[in-house]
């Protein structure tokens, strides 16, 4: 099976790696490079707080056990809050929308507490995902100090180069056009309507450092704006990722090994069927 | 203080924990367990950094490395610590391990002397002051004298790791006890060692005293010379050893052996050469008129006997003489004290004694047969018994006799690189573990694993120096090389004014 599967990988490969030539690729990458703008951005002090939240399930014979978690903390390791649900059953509501839920309380408990908020994801999703009342939330928060960012270290979107006919996101273009620091020009969506209203960067904090897509809230953002949020977020990060998002990753991460203890401590490790689930 | 606090699967013999700070190897610790407070070595210690791992190039490591100075819980430190038993039974010289491993969450404390003192440094007689623990400085450690005599030591290590300085600080302790020690000294290493009435002396052979094979050694016979060693053994008779003039009289005894015996006339020839050759050589050494060469140690006190003179042939001649008096005469003593007849009337040593044999691995060889290895072995054996305790002192632990050397009771293990030798340690030695035998590279000078009889518990120890020791210590090269230009300068110097430039002239 796999040696037919590689077969058709060797006919295919003139085809599938057309994406990264042609004319057309040449011409996105061409307008990449026109739209990007260098900085090497400087250090700043700043008191950065990074969010991110996770969630996890398993499930047997019509049981679910679910946990969700989200976590705000500093550079420095400090706990701003954590914050988590769990239960066994049908999560209601579901287990997206809670952790999103979580996210903006975090961020909540976190704007007076940091100079810079950075979420992990998307204003996107946020947008698109959720119920009303959450961005209501989500946007008051945001605007009560204007210090919260979404970082995300991969994007799908289309929205700068799909007029171009363009197959992979935007993000897969920028990385092959430039490889010296600085930013895409600022992107504003109006497509979602007003009180979403996205304004949108690629930036490379680093030399030859993966690229991070940045989403501020709302269109009044200029160069200058930008090139602070650069400054500050440069400081502490790692091969170009805020390190306070890589603390909050990996601090509030539910792996099936914590959902193994979970059933371990709900004592449903002996019930038919738990144990291969969770394998 | 709590320091830590045992984390993920317990066993009654180890346990892994997290701890505030990063502790040392070697570091006594105290487990407080549901059943009772526990004694732990750390045998591991692991510290490592969330924001430091999996780094792929230097531009991560150093972005990493600022992150992580920054962030308080950056750090793990984490130890595996071997279980010893309960404190209080350890305190009372019992090592008796739990049933029940200690609990996850269990905390680490740190060990006290008040908890260390009475396991490492007990106040009896026996116990002699040899340094302090390694990692637990303030504490003293000790060892057992008597367990020395009964139950033999092997002192291992690289050279100039300290070994010359643990026998002196041993052979310090020995007199101040007066007790009876016997150091074969390979390469004139204790000649000056500071002891209140050291004897130092030259150790001889008494030729009269050999059987012949010996005399053919020691005469320097090679051993497939069969003719010449029959010529020797014919010739080397009783009235030969009793002879006033015991050379003279051997070299008669094999002349007339070459012309009275046909075909034997050249090997007796070269018999006598060998004889002659041995007797101008080796003159300071081979003493038929020295009496038993045993006489010139002396009871309750530190004697130190030369073999530095000696081929390694003859010095095997010599050491396995020397063992053999001395096992027997400990067995007299023994014998005479239960009340039985002896065949000789006296005996020289009436209390224990404990004899160094240094260069072991050149005496007491692995895959050889040595007349001083078969010696070395019965001492072994049969010492604890008779009151004779055996010490050897190596640098190269792989080549000594693996019997021999699992049959010392206690070992001093210095800082030793060679995975030969470690393991050829680990395999005489039980109570090392894997953790404790890794540590040995890393032990630096007056460093020392003691495990064995001789102390409590096995622990990692910075041995004393000992104080105006001249001994074992390496060549101040540059120094001397630097006076012996200076003197050669003078010389010139001096001689040249002696000379009056007009005679030069002519």
């Amino acid at each position: 099976m796999r040696n037919t599967v590689y077969l058709d990988a060797l006919k295919k490969r003139e085809e599938t790696l057309s994406i990264l030539k042609g004319q057309r690729f040449e011409q996105i990458v061409q307008e990449a490079k026109s739209n990007w703008i260098e900085y090497t951005p400087q250090r700043q002090d700043s008191v950065i707080a990074g969010i991110d939240s996770s969630y996890n399930s398993t499930k047997f014979q019509g049981l679910e056990l679910w946990v969700v978690a989200a976590v705000s903390i500093k550079s420095d390791g400090t706990i701003i809050t954590e914050l988590h649900n769990q239960g066994l059953g049908t999560p209601n509501p579901e287990l997206a929308a809670q952790a999103s839920k979580m996210e903006i309380d975090a961020c909540a408990a976190s704007v007076d507490k940091a100079d810079l908020v950075t979420i992990d994801g998307s204003l996107y999703s946020q947008f698109l995902t959720r119920q009303a009342s959450l961005i209501a939330l989500l946007t008051a928060t945001v605007k009560k100090k204007n210090n919260v960012v979404f970082i995300s270290k991969t994007s799908v979107t289309k929205n700068e180069f799909g007029k171009f006919g363009s197959l992979a996101g935007d993000i897969f273009y920028y990385n092959h056009a430039v490889q010296r620091p600085g930013f895409s020009k600022i992107f504003v969506d109006k497509d979602l309507g007003p009180g979403k209203v996205i304004s949108s960067v690629y930036a490379r904090l680093r030399d030859s450092t993966p690229l991070i897509k940045i989403e501020l809230l709302g269109s009044d953002h200029d160069e200058s704006e930008i090139r602070s949020l650069l400054d500050r977020l440069y400081k502490n990060s790692v091969s170009g990722y805020p390190y306070a998002l890589k603390l909050a990753h990996n601090n509030c991460k539910i792996s099936y090994s914590d959902l193994a203890r979970l059933v371990s401590l709900y004592g449903l490790g002996n019930e038919i069927g738990s144990r291969e689930v969770l394998e | 203080m709590n320091i830590g606090v045992v984390i993920g699967e317990a066993k009654p013999t180890e346990v892994t924990a997290q701890s505030i700070r990063p502790l040392s190897v070697g570091e006594y610790v105290i487990v407080d367990s549901q059943n009772g407070k526990l004694l732990g070595l750390v045998e591991r210690s692991i510290v490592s950094s969330d924001a430091l791992t999996d780094i792929r190039n230097f531009d991560e490591a150093m972005e990493s490395k600022e992150v992580a100075e920054l962030n308080t819980r950056d750090k793990n430190y984490k130890v595996k610590i071997g279980i010893l038993g309960f404190l209080d039974k350890l305190q009372k010289g019992q090592a008796i391990v739990p049933a029940v491993p200690p609990l996850p969450g269990t905390s680490i404390l740190e060990a006290t002397q008040q908890d260390l003192g009475m396991i490492f440094a007990p106040r009896s007689k026996e116990w002699i002051r040899i340094g302090s623990l390694l990692r637990n400085s303030e504490i003293e450690a000790k060892i057992n004298i008597n367990r020395i005599v009964s139950r033999h030591i092997g002192i291992l290590a690289m050279t100039g790791m300290g070994k010359s300085n643990l026998v002196s600080l041993i052979a310090k302790q020995v007199s101040s006890l007066q007790g009876t020690l016997i150091i074969f000294d390979y390469h004139n290493d204790y000649t000056n060692l500071s002891v209140p009435k050291i004897s130092v002396t030259d150790a001889k052979i008494n030729p009269r005293l050999l059987q012949a094979d010996k005399l053919a050694e020691v005469i320097e016979l090679r051993e497939n010379a069969d003719k010449q060693q029959r010529v020797l053994r014919e010739s080397f008779t009783a009235s030969v050893r009793q002879a006033k003039d015991f050379w003279t009289a051997l070299e008669e005894g094999v002349s007339a052996f070459g012309h009275t015996t046909k075909g034997y006339a050249d090997s007796a020839s070269r018999v006598l050469d060998k004889i002659d050759d041995a007797k101008h050589r080796f003159s300071d050494i081979l003493d038929p008129d020295c009496g038993d060469p045993v006489d010139l140690i002396k009871e309750g006190r530190v004697n130190v006997l030369s073999v530095a003179e000696l081929s390694e042939r003859q010095a095997n001649v010599g050491l396995s003489y020397y063992l053999q008096e001395l096992l027997n005469d400990r067995k007299d003593s023994y014998w005479a004290k239960k009340g039985r007849k002896l065949s000789r009337n006296t005996t020289k040593f009436s209390s224990p004694l404990f004899v160094i044999i240094e260069e072991a691995h050149v005496f007491i060889p692995k895959g050889e047969h040595t007349d001083t290895k078969y010696w070395a072995s019965k001492v072994a054996r049969e010492g604890r018994k008779f009151g004779i305790g055996l010490g050897i002192v190596s640098q190269r632990p792989r080549n000594i006799d693996p019997n021999v050397l699992s049959q010392m009771g206690s070992l001093a293990i210095m800082k030793i690189v060679q995975d030969d030798d470690q393991q050829q340690i680990a395999s005489a030695a039980e109570s090392l573990s894997k953790d404790l035998l890794t540590q040995l590279s890393s032990l630096n000078i007056g460093d020392a694993v003691l495990v064995g009889q001789w102390v409590n518990l096995p622990s990692i120890v910075h041995v004393d120096e000992v104080k105006g020791k001249a001994i074992g210590s390496d060549l101040d090269a540059v120094a001397e090389w630097s006076e012996s230009t200076k003197y050669k300068e003078i010389a010139a110097e001096s001689t040249q004014g002696l000379i009056q430039k007009d005679l030069l002239m002519d």
